[in-house]
């Protein structure tokens, strides 16, 4: 099988190439993308990517994978190759590159601090925990399990346009994990800082980032959740 | 005070552009079935036919209300288009200026002539 691997080094390359290298699959067994990954990289060290926890828990190993974003640790090299014979690997595609696959995340993660992604409470804690009701917990499903892989985020052409402004599926999706707590507080004040023209409303509702999401959760049905917030209030 | 007010409303617009582009569209869809219907329910209209529908008050009003929206939902949609697409480099900012003259030239011109027209100055 070829591998085609996007290579960038800022500081030396004048501009980014495409590196081609064959390998040799194994018969009896899919393999992961990432394992492909690592195997080329002890023939050629100087391949960069993120990687840490490789079973979809820690995030870093989003990646653009025959054009679809995903994590390469959970993603099976048969899933993205299919006819075509060939694995081609390029970085999350909005970010800026540091190095081949590794991105520079700051822009993802400036939208998400804009959501204030931590529970609001001003009440004195009481002395174990702040409790929820079984159906006040089960709202929190779908919402909580992001891992801020940012593979929702890079593959929205309004978050492409917009990165300083749209805050992105991923940063919407926490945005609504704490306005859907029954233990947070600051719903009015989390609501008045979205209405403006571009922090949730540049979204159209293209679903890229359902498409997209490893976890498979719904940054679209969130979204959609808070414009209905923001009407009725 | 003024930019206190012209704030609160920048904080709101998404919301509001939001309401607003749902709205309008509803009123355009609304006049293109009652002018389908009216069409297909008079069969062949001839001249007086045409002309005292065009006359009378309803219509007239629901005309104006649509020329009104077709111009907000025009003005909406391509004030998105081109925060989309001409933002960043001088350059492209510019042209997003050159683009959002004409928008409105084209908008504005559209409402006065349409509107003389419906209402019998030209
Ligand atoms: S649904 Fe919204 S947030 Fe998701 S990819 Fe589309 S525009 Fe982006
Ligand atoms: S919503 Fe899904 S795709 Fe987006 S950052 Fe979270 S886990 Fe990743
Ligand atoms: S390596 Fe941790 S999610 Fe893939």
């Amino acid at each position: 099988m070829l591998v085609s691997i996007y290579r960038y080094v800022p500081e030396q390359d004048e501009a980014p190439r495409m590196q081609d290298y064959e390998f040799a699959l194994p018969a009896e067994r899919d393999l992961m993308v990432l394992d492909v990954l690592e195997q080329l990289r002890v023939e050629d060290p100087s391949i960069s990517y993120r990687r840490s926890c490789r079973e979809g828990v820690c995030g870093s190993d989003g990646m653009n994978m025959n054009g679809r974003n995903g994590l390469a640790c959970k993603t099976t090299v048969s899933s993205v190759v299919r006819k075509s014979g060939k694995l081609v690997l390029r970085p999350l595609p909005g970010l800026p590159v540091i190095r081949d696959l590794v991105v520079d995340m700051s822009q993802f993660y400036a939208q998400y601090e804009k959501v204030d992604p931590y529970l609001i409470n001003d009440d004195e804690p009481p002395q174990q925990e702040r409790l929820q009701s079984i159906e006040d917990r089960e709202k929190l499903d779908g919402l909580y399990e992001c891992i801020l892989c940012a593979c929702c985020s890079t593959s929205c052409p309004s978050f492409w346009w917009n990165p300083e402004k749209f805050i992105g599926p991923a940063g919407l999706l926490q945005a609504y994990r704490f306005l859907a707590d029954s233990r947070d507080q600051a719903t009015e004040e989390r609501l008045e800082k979205l209405g403006d023209a571009y922090s949730v409303f540049r979204c159209r509702t293209i679903m890229n980032c359902v498409d997209a999401c490893p976890k498979e959760l719904n940054p679209t049905r969130a979204i959609g959740k808070i414009r209905a917030m923001l009407l009725d209030g | 005070m003024v930019s206190t007010v012209s704030n609160r409303l920048a904080a709101k617009r998404g919301l509001i552009d939001f309401i607003l582009q749902r709205l309008t569209a509803v009123v355009l869809g609304i006049y293109v079935i009652h002018l389908t219907l009216v069409f297909a329910l008079n069969g062949d209209m001839d001249y007086t036919a045409w002309r005292s529908y065009f006359n009378s008050g309803y219509s007239l009003l629901l005309a104006s209300l649509t020329i009104v929206c077709v111009v907000l939902h025009g003005w909406i949609g391509m004030w998105t288009i081109g925060t989309d697409y001409l933002i960043g480099s001088p350059i492209k900012r510019a042209a997003r200026v050159i683009y959002q003259l004409i928008v409105v030239f084209i908008l504005a011109a559209y409402l006065v002539f349409s509107m003389m027209l419906i209402w019998g100055y030209l």
